[in-house]
């Protein structure tokens, strides 16, 4: 079975010219389909970088990167953004859209599926949200929830159209340590069901047991690709 | 609730009650700007070609340096004998124009009024009241009063209906009222006096009797008024203009349009109206966008395409100029009858410039869209990281 994520010799560099500062050295590294894997490493070590290489939110350099059968280092900028249609995006800020409610914000995720009508899209965004504990929150404003509840929303929100990858990053920072783990093994629980692939950045030691791997990276290189 | 997609663009503006309402403010006074601008600039053009909308002449001569009706330039009266000479002219009829200087009898107040002096035998204007009463003025010092007149001349029409007898001064002649027409109040003046061309020169004295205003004239039925034209226009060459009614007034509006300042001013003030439309929408465009960046990026990063950005952007300009025209022009339909009230111009709401107002309103929104999109680019998704 091919690999969800296959990266190949990756370099990265922000700023041009004098101000131009490499800051990932020859990564290397496979994610499995349908496993749970946590990159760690101190601030400054690259991995959100990786991250954002990996959901195509950047272009990338130098390297190759295959993720989901699409090479992204030869995309252009629409496909890319097509590739992304199929990535489910958790963030350490929710950043969910503060004027929809909640069952809103995740149908705007299903929304970018013009195969799934709006009945259908409406139904699957309620039962989502009831199946992160949300049920009696359908209508609630992003204000009117917690820390906690938000970062389900943005779970249910992640996860509604079934994409095959998600990537997360520090899902846990904003959280207290409960709420955290709860946000965390939720993730992981519906991932396992859905057959599909994590690749999450965090800090949180607390976690780490629900992950099948953990990659650890410094100053711009993986450590240990176990 | 709909099948359709998640309004975006509704949802956004709206979720902030008082910031749409104050957006929405600022596109109801510049449609207001613009309704009231507008409207006083076609109240100036219609004003001031109110009579000349009345005449019942096929051709019009007038001195080459009239531009404006209500203030014509003399010109020799025996001018008026060559058009004689045409086979389809049956009659050559002067017009005399003139402001005089009206003391409201009541409490003495001096105001401009419009005098208008015509033969005896030929008012040469429809205007409402004039048949009828026009057999009254054949006696010296009368005349008929226009009831389409600003209170500062006095209520004249009240007080003739109730049987009164209505004297005044027109430069300092005493004259008396026989009967009431209705015609229109320009810029000019406050009011319009009709009478016989006898009383006009009485009323100006300083005038020489062989000059006249403007000549109407009268063609045989059936007559092919373009052809006769033709042959006048070479038979005057440059010594008189020799227009249509419609032409006269058309040369009118272009005169007003290019020359008049405050026809400028109107102008200016609709564009003002713009500006001020134009600055507070994109003023809530841009702080929507920029307080709900790494919201937009989050969109982006989820695989939305700038072009639907864009789009939603652009859809809330268009929502706030449809808010913001309904009730502007709902206000300004109560404005312009107070407006009406106030000046006596005509003022009235047109579907022309309803179109005019809500293709101005959608552009200046638009446009603003279009710029505030540009605060778009900043919404980096690689960088809600």
């Amino acid at each position: 079975m091919p690999a969800a994520i296959d990266i190949q010799h990756l370099n990265f560099s922000f700023g041009e010219g004098e101000l131009r500062k490499q800051v990932l050295y020859d990564v290397s590294f496979q994610v499995e389909a349908g496993t749970v894997v946590i990159l760690m490493g101190p601030s400054g070590c690259g991995k959100t970088t990786l991250l954002t290489l990996v959901g195509g939110l950047r272009s990338i350099q130098d390297g190759e990167i295959n993720v989901l059968g699409h090479d992204l280092d030869a995309a252009g900028q629409k496909e890319l953004v097509a590739v992304r249609r199929h990535i489910g995006f958790v963030f350490q800020l929710h950043n969910l859209l503060d004027f929809l409610t909640a069952q809103q914000n995740v149908e705007m995720s299903l929304q970018l599926h013009p195969e799934v009508d709006p009945a259908t899209r409406r139904r699957r965004a309620q039962e989502m949200l009831k199946v992160v504990g949300l049920g009696e929150r359908l209508n609630y404003f992003p204000a009117a929830l917690s820390g906690g509840q938000r970062q389900r929303v943005s779970i249910a929100r992640a996860l509604v159209a079934e994409p095959q990858l998600i990537l997360a990053d520090e899902p846990t920072a904003a959280l207290d340590s409960t709420s955290g783990r709860q946000v965390v093994e939720l993730l992981q629980r519906l991932a396992k069901e859905q057959g599909a692939t994590v690749l999450m950045v965090t800090h949180d030691n607390r976690i780490l047991d629900l992950a099948d791997r953990i990659v650890h990276m410094e100053d711009g290189r993986i450590l240990d690709a176990s | 609730m709909f099948g359709r997609d998640v309004p975006l663009a509704w949802l956004q503006l709206t979720h902030s009650k008082a910031k749409f309402a104050a957006a929405v403010t600022g596109v109801v006074v510049a449609v207001l700007l613009m309704w009231m601008q507008l409207g006083f600039l076609d109240a100036l053009y219609r004003s001031a070609t109110a009579i000349t909308n009345y005449l019942t002449g096929d051709i019009v001569l007038t001195s080459p340096h009239t531009n404006e009706f209500a203030r014509p330039e003399p010109f020799p009266r025996r001018l008026l004998g060559r058009a004689l000479g045409h086979p389809d002219v049956v009659a050559v009829h002067p017009f005399y124009i003139n402001t005089g200087m009206w003391q409201n009898p009541w409490n003495g107040v001096k105001r401009p009024i419009m005098v208008f002096g015509m033969p005896p035998n030929q008012p040469l204007f429809n205007a409402p009241g004039i048949s009828e009463n026009w057999d009254r003025t054949n006696v010296a010092d009368v005349g008929l009063f226009d009831e389409v007149y600003r209170h500062f001349l006095g209520n004249v029409p009240k007080h003739f209906r109730a049987g009164e007898t209505i004297t005044a001064e027109i430069n300092h002649r005493r004259v008396q009222v026989v009967g009431l027409v209705r015609i229109g109040v320009g810029f000019q003046a406050d009011g319009n006096f009709v009478t016989t061309d006898a009383n006009f020169l009485r009323l100006f004295p300083d005038r020489d009797p062989g000059a006249i205003d403007c000549g109407v004239i009268e063609l045989r039925p059936g007559a092919d008024r373009a052809a006769v034209q033709a042959i006048l226009k070479e038979t005057y060459g440059r010594e008189l203009k020799v227009q249509t009614p419609q032409e006269l007034i058309a040369a009118e509006y272009k005169f007003l349009q290019d020359n008049a300042p405050i026809g400028f001013v109107f102008t200016m003030g609709v564009v003002v109206g713009c500006f001020i439309g134009f600055a507070i929408v994109y003023q809530v465009l841009f702080t929507d966008i920029s307080s709900h960046l790494p919201q937009y990026a989050t969109l982006k990063a989820m695989g939305y395409s700038d072009g639907y950005l864009v789009r939603t952007v652009l859809q809330a300009a268009m929502i706030l100029a449809l808010c913001g025209y309904v009730p502007g022009t709902i206000l300004a339909a109560g404005l312009y009858e107070i407006g009406k009230r106030a000046t006596m111009l005509p003022m009235d709401l047109s579907l022309t410039r309803g179109l005019q107002v809500f293709g101005l309103s959608l552009a200046m929104c638009f446009l603003s869209g279009l710029v505030a999109v540009r605060r778009l680019r900043s919404a980096d998704p690689a960088e809600i990281f």
